[in-house]
């Protein structure tokens, strides 16, 4: 563990050393904030609701979650470092575990900087503070879900910006074939299958209403675990004969 | 102690798809030894070294680092193993102290003795002044000393260098040769180049690869006796005479072999290679004499290492795969050597003394060697 923590360490380091986590969450708070208070505004019926909000923040996820994870591993292949740091004494699986926590410690403080968004909501208007909860865990969730999916796509991939546009790839038809955009024009006895399988959206839906169901837990705790381990199979991969 | 195998490689095949990139390699290096690893680029030095260090996978064969088997005890391979790779990579964005910091702490020196370690390969590798500098904002030379640092932190027993001296200036190869050789003393060292310079600075003893094979192996004497065996004597004439009819003239002395036209400055300059144990030099002036030529120079030209290096490489008199007698390609002047370099002195001789065309002899005859930048094994005939 003691390792995984340096690596962690490095890597949060490099994150900030770095334009893009900057980038990344600025962006990310920008389009959050403009989600937010569109309704706000709206001059027929103005409402501070954080519905929103919560609805299409998962499609934003689908943007930030890739542009963090991006540079991961693909970096480290391109520059060559990935040899430096391969041939140290450290196990695939704690580079992989490092980098992702430190990824996931990004996106857990861009989603914290949104924090103000509900606050000012709930100064404004009521706010069901459960469904907030709820939403941010799904948030959360999901965002670590897309990250284990973009740290496999940075496994693989030589070059960041491949690693960005396949996980996006990856991730969009996740979110859309379980989001009604889509299962509303499938046959009913499809629908809950797909949402079931592909359904990140669907899945964030119901935590997202102040339900935090095991099996939607479980759902995108698998996923992300199983993205994780193809990524430490990936590396391991040079060592196939 | 003192002889104990720390390297031990058994019949190492690599492949990259149809690519054997390294070909029943053998070898085994005892511990205190500075192995140089000599090869043209491409050979399979890298690719050797990667997997020494646990970073590739060997298609088939055996390793074993210090008594570790690569396979089934990378880790303690790893923890054996200081490894500066190819091109240095280093993570630019970090400062020199926070990436030696990093590095000490994966390569598990104990919190204790970080500071002790940290200090000695500063001191050792002579980047003190550098410590609280971005490492992307670093000079070559001193990344490189940030490479060498970050495989020395924890004091391994084994030490895997890549190209240590590439892409630096002389007197930073200077430097870099002679840590290397004061680290020589305690640790079993690989380093690989393609300048044969390199080798015969630092190392005690020299496998030369070529296209994933083994082709010599031997202590850096064997090398350098080579490398005499093949001198020849530069020779610049001042007359007004054809090249060739001096050529001609030359080549009929009873102990000349082989008589060059070079191109150098404007003079008639020839290099020429006696036979074997001969002398030729006496013979050489009295011809001049009696022809009315002006010797400028008569100079003993040892062969440069890249004479001897492709000697042995390009099927000289050593055979591929045979092992252990470099040296006995010494009497061959191989046919490839005349047709890398052949065609453009040809020309030269045909339309002599033109400033132009020296020039452009000179960058030709350099390609071979300008690796060299410590200026050991220069040759005459590159010097303009």
């Amino acid at each position: 563990m003691g390792k995984t923590w340096t690596l962690y360490k490095r890597e949060l380091g490099e994150f900030f050393n770095s334009p893009i986590a900057y980038i990344a969450i600025v962006v990310f708070l920008v389009l959050a904030g403009f989600i937010a208070s569109w309704r706000i505004f709206s001059a027929e019926a103005p409402r501070a609701e954080l519905r929103p909000f919560l609805e299409l923040m998962p499609l934003i996820m689908v943007f930030l979650a890739p542009a963090l994870a991006m540079r991961l591993l693909a970096e480290e292949k391109s520059s060559g470092t990935m040899e430096l740091l391969i041939t140290m004494p450290v196990t695939d699986w704690q580079v992989v575990l490092g980098k992702y926590l430190a990824a996931l410690t990004v996106l857990g403080l861009a989603i914290l900087f949104t924090l103000p968004i509900p606050i000012a909501m709930a100064a404004m208007g009521d706010l069901d503070w459960g469904v907030t909860a709820g939403g941010y865990i799904g948030l959360f969730l999901m965002g670590a879900c897309y990250l284990s999916i973009g740290l496999m796509t940075s496994s693989w991939a030589g070059h960041q910006v491949i690693a960005f546009i396949v996980s996006i790839a990856i991730c969009l038809p996740f979110f859309l074939l379980g989001h009604e955009w889509v299962t509303g024009m499938l046959p009913d006895g499809l629908r809950p299958w797909l949402q079931g399988i592909f359904g990140l959206g669907h899945h964030f839906k119901n935590i997202s209403k102040g339900i935090l169901d095991s099996r939607d837990v479980i759902y995108y705790l698998s996923i992300g675990a199983a993205c994780l381990l193809l990524a430490t199979q990936s590396l391991e991969s040079r060592k196939w004969r | 102690m003192a002889s104990q195998t720390m390297i031990e490689v058994r019949h190492l095949h690599k492949s990259y798809g149809p690519i054997r990139a390294v070909d029943d390699v053998s070898f085994a290096i005892n511990q205190g030894e500075i192995v140089g690893f000599l090869g043209p680029n491409g050979a399979g030095k890298t690719t050797t070294m990667k997997m020494l260090t646990c970073f590739l996978a060997p298609t088939s064969g055996e390793v074993r680092v210090a008594g570790h088997d690569i396979y089934q005890d990378s880790m303690a391979v790893r923890r054996a193993v200081g490894y500066l790779p190819e091109d240095t990579p280093l993570y630019k964005s970090m400062t020199v102290l926070d990436f030696l910091r990093f590095v000490a702490a994966v390569r598990e020196v104990p919190a204790s003795r970080q500071k002790e370690r940290l200090r000695a390969v500063v001191e050792v590798c002579g980047i003190k002044d550098r410590l609280g500098q971005i490492i992307g904002t670093l000079s070559k030379g001193y990344r490189q000393r940030v490479g060498l640092a970050q495989a020395l932190v924890h004091d391994p027993p084994v030490l895997i260098l890549d190209e240590p001296t590439s892409g630096l200036d002389p007197n930073q190869i200077a430097e870099i040769r002679e840590v290397i050789r004061s680290l020589g003393k305690q640790k079993t060292l690989i380093l690989s180049t393609h300048v044969l310079p390199e080798v015969e600075a630092t190392c005690d003893r020299v496998i030369i690869i070529d296209a994933g094979k083994v082709v010599g192996d031997g202590s850096i004497e064997v090398l350098s006796k080579a490398r005499l065996a093949q001198a020849g004597f530069l020779l610049s004439l001042e007359t007004s005479q054809a090249t060739e009819r001096i050529r001609k003239a030359l080549e009929a002395l009873p102990d000349v072999d082989k008589v060059e036209p070079v191109s150098q400055g404007g003079a008639h300059s020839f290099i020429i290679t006696p036979k074997k144990d001969k002398d030729p030099r006496l013979e050489i002036m009295k011809v001049c004499v009696a022809e009315g030529w002006i010797i400028l120079q008569l100079t003993p030209k040892a062969a440069s290492l890249e004479e001897v290096f492709r000697g042995l490489t390009q099927g000289g008199a050593l055979a591929r795969g045979a092992k252990g007698a470099p040296g006995s390609s010494q009497d061959e002047d191989d046919g490839d050597d005349d047709d890398d370099d052949g065609d453009d002195e040809d020309d030269e001789g045909s339309d002599e003394g033109d400033g132009d065309e020296d020039d452009e002899g000179g960058d030709d005859e350099n390609e071979g060697g300008e690796e060299d930048g410590a200026g050991a094994g220069r040759e005459p005939k590159e010097s303009k």
